[in-house]
């Protein structure tokens, strides 16, 4: 099939969007970890 | 006191209650009575066998909801504190409910019987109809009387019943629509009547048995 | 930071992004059966992972009410309402891509298919949730009436898409005739797709849940700070 050749730019679109997410989402887990410790330094 | 004699204590008070005022009683029958001849005016007798069916549980429903409303919504703060002191809350929420399983009882006899009436007979299997027809009152009356106590801890409670109520119901409601469907073609119990008076016996029991665990949490202030 | 505990309590969270790169790439590439409705059936890998995203958070809402009824913290009725706040939003994406699929397929985005039907009920009762919770305002009395009701709405949930739709005759979904709601005809490739997606989009979900967990609890730590 000559369409085959021409969904994988889709997918690459898909992939990065994808990764794009879970990069964003990893540097707000880092951001919320860096805020819990700062918490749990001032309660103490 | 035991719990089923702190129940049966229950509910005879709201039994005697409403037998000396009838104002629950004659509600129902007017709004029932009243509806049903707006329908037969606006159809002029020629309604077809799958209107009148959807026509009937929905004009159940909504008497169902006005009627249960007053268990809880309806009655004042002070008199929930009464009952607070008075006896445990497991025995308040099998009162309240088997009360309004008997009301609900009542209240589809009278549409049953009005619709007859009125807007003529499609039934052929009256037996599965009516089987339908006690199964549902009984799940109506049980979800119901749950919903009027938890809209009753809120601070706009009427609208927040029929918002709480009817997802709740939609699943009893949509069984029961097949259900009498089916007894509006044949009067046998196949397969599919089984399953269905399954799901809404099943149902039932479950609310019933959540509702005598949960009461309490909400019943405490 | 990179020791074995954190290590191992956070490995999920990139991997919810490995499974669900591997979804796309191997979803587009594999070949599947020949159907009548075509290549849209790859939409099988993300359409239907939205509705198990949905059930896994409603799960965990409904075990947080559960936990908040017996114990009394107020940590779990927030986590609660997290778990419903995040269902909802996929639940809306399920909604909406499923209505896309639809046009296509069955040339309708809404037909009177006992799954879009439960889906919608399903929503109307987590809907119905917010706006109880809405109606209460004293946090304690809002928090215990909130666990009754969600405990209600999945069971409603349960019987909506667990029960109902395996007894209708007359719906559009594949795989009702066996019994199964969801996997329907799919053959032994598209399940090596299909489950690693579905786990896949579980794992996101729980990830933004448990990110939202954590903003909420920090909000509600500064809030007792400005208290004092």
């Amino acid at each position: 099939m000559e369409t085959e050749n021409k969904i994988w730019v889709v997918v690459a679109v898909l992939t990065t969007i994808l990764v794009g997410i879970g990069i964003y989402l990893f540097n707000l887990d880092r951001k919320l970890t860096k805020m819990e410790r700062k918490m749990k330094e001032e309660k103490k | 006191m035991t719990l089923a004699s702190e129940i049966k204590a229950l509910f005879t008070k709201d039994l005697k209650l409403e037998l000396r005022q009838k104002y629950a009683i004659n509600s129902i029958i007017l709004y029932v009575v009243s509806t049903v001849f707006v329908a037969y005016l606006a159809y002029q007798g020629d309604i077809e066998a799958r209107s009148w069916n959807v026509l009937f549980w929905i004009i159940l429903l909504f008497a169902a909801v006005n009627a249960a409303t007053k268990s809880f919504v309806q009655e004042r703060p002070a008199r929930h504190l009464y009952y607070f002191w008075l006896s445990s809350p497991q025995a308040i929420i099998m009162a309240k409910m088997f009360y309004n399983m008997l009301l609900m009882l009542l209240l589809a006899g009278i549409t049953y019987v009005v619709f007859l009436l009125f807007l003529g007979n499609f039934i052929v299997g009256h037996l599965l109809f009516l089987t339908a027809l006690i199964f549902g009152a009984l799940g109506f009356a049980s979800t119901l009387t749950m919903v009027s106590a938890i809209a009753s801890r809120s601070d706009n409670n009427f609208s927040l019943m029929a918002i709480l109520s009817f997802p709740l119901m939609l699943p009893f409601l949509l069984s029961l629509i097949k259900l009498s469907n089916l007894a509006l073609s044949q009067s046998h119990f196949n397969l599919l009547a089984w399953q269905l008076l399954s799901i809404v016996v099943g149902l039932n029991l479950i609310v019933i048995i959540l509702s005598f665990i949960l009461f309490p949490y909400l019943w405490k202030e | 930071m990179f020791n074995l505990k954190y290590i191992l309590r956070n490995f999920w969270k990139p991997l919810s992004i490995l499974l669900l790169v591997y979804a796309i790439v191997a979803g587009f590439s594999i070949s599947i059966p020949d159907t009548n409705i075509g290549d849209t059936l790859r939409n099988v890998f993300y359409h239907v992972g939205m509705w198990f995203a949905l059930l896994a958070l409603m799960t965990s809402s409904f075990i947080h009410s559960i936990r908040y009824l017996s114990k009394g913290q107020m940590i779990d009725d927030s986590k609660a309402n997290e778990g419903v706040l995040v269902g909802l939003f996929f639940g809306i994406l399920g909604i909406i891509t499923g209505m896309i699929w639809a046009t296509f397929t069955w040339g309708v985005p809404w037909t009177n298919d006992p799954h879009l039907n439960g889906a919608a009920v399903s929503l109307l009762v987590y809907f119905a949730y917010q706006v109880l919770r809405s109606a209460v305002p004293d946090a304690e009395k809002k928090a215990r009436v909130a666990a009754v009701y969600n405990i209600f709405a999945y069971i409603i949930l349960l019987v909506f898409v667990g029960i109902l739709p395996r007894l209708s005759t007359n719906t559009l979904h594949p795989g009702s005739a066996d019994g199964n709601p969801a996997f329907g005809d799919m053959d032994a490739q598209m399940r090596l797709v299909f489950y690693p997606a579905i786990l896949g989009w579980i794992l996101l979900a729980l990830w933004i849940l448990n990110l939202r967990n954590r903003a909420r609890k920090i909000e509600s730590d500064l809030q007792e700070k400005e208290m004092e």
